[in-house]
């Protein structure tokens, strides 16, 4: 067995406790994703296949630009902008000084150069794809609810949107809300 | 405690993913697995140690043994329910 450490502090004989075999209810973790920029799509995704991976209940309710990370013609066409994020990375690893001017980023084919190489380091790393991640999210029990009323406003077709997607209100993810554990607005 | 000699029914490599990534891979191949079988996860995730007790801790499953070899990290966790 490894040392313990601060957050492990023993990894002898887990579980130490509350082992979820059905006599307790799991923990439920509810998301509202209301982003719809690439870097603004993966900490809903990331932090619900893994709570469910754990066995819990979770549910992401996409609303607004969020409902674009479930639509099949936009999931895979969704950017991030340089414009107004001065933590953007320099281009070059090589030249940490350079960083680009955030006023540059508004320069025609910025988005797209800053939306490759974001898509380049999250391949080295091996992140999942966002498509992936949704179908690994779908494979795990994650349920996931569109916003009506912005589907209506943004002008989405139902049909678009991908598949195991429910429709639902706000009363309804609110009821499901006040069971979870933890709530989050991304 | 030393580990006994354990009965692997199989090796999860996720070594070369970030997190959160070998832990949902390790949700996702423990369900294939009959309960009481044993997966061993190989990762280089520094942060692994305190990933691995967490998630334990909340499936449930058991983790038998860890160590590490170089810059990996195994992992031995046996489906529970």
């Amino acid at each position: 067995m490894l040392a313990p450490t601060s957050f492990a502090p023993s990894l002898e004989g887990l579980p130490m406790t509350e082992p979820m075999n059905g006599e307790r209810k799991p923990r439920r973790l509810a998301i509202i994703a209301s982003k719809g920029t690439l870097d603004w799509a993966y900490p809903p995704l990331m932090l619900a296949t893994t709570a469910a991976s754990m066995g819990w209940d979770v549910g992401i309710y996409f609303t607004f630009y969020g409902l674009y990370i479930i639509h099949k013609d936009y999931q895979n066409q969704l950017q991030v902008s340089p414009v107004g994020n001065p933590a953007m990375p320099p281009p070059l690893p090589a030249f940490p000084q350079f960083k680009v001017p955030t006023l540059l980023g508004t320069l025609p084919g910025m988005t797209a150069m800053a939306t490759t190489m974001m898509k380049g380091w999250m391949e080295k790393a091996h992140l999942a794809p966002l498509g992936e991640l949704l179908s690994i999210a779908r494979e795990l029990g994650v349920k996931l609810y569109a916003c009506n009323t912005m589907i209506g406003v943004m002008g989405i077709d139902r049909a678009d949107l991908m598949e195991g997607v429910e429709c639902a209100g706000s009363p309804a993810f609110l009821d499901y809300a006040a069971e979870a554990h933890i709530q989050l607005f991304i | 405690m030393t580990a006994p000699t354990l009965q692997i029914a199989q090796t999860l490599d996720a070594r070369g993913l970030v997190c959160p990534m070998p832990t949902v891979r390790l949700g996702q191949a423990i369900r294939k697995l009959n309960v009481g079988d044993i997966v061993e996860v190989w990762t280089d995730d520094p942060g692994s140690q305190a990933n691995m007790a967490a998630w334990t801790k909340n499936t449930g499953h058991q983790l038998v043994s860890s160590a590490v070899e170089g810059q990996v990290y195994k992992y031995q966790v046996r489906r529970m329910r």
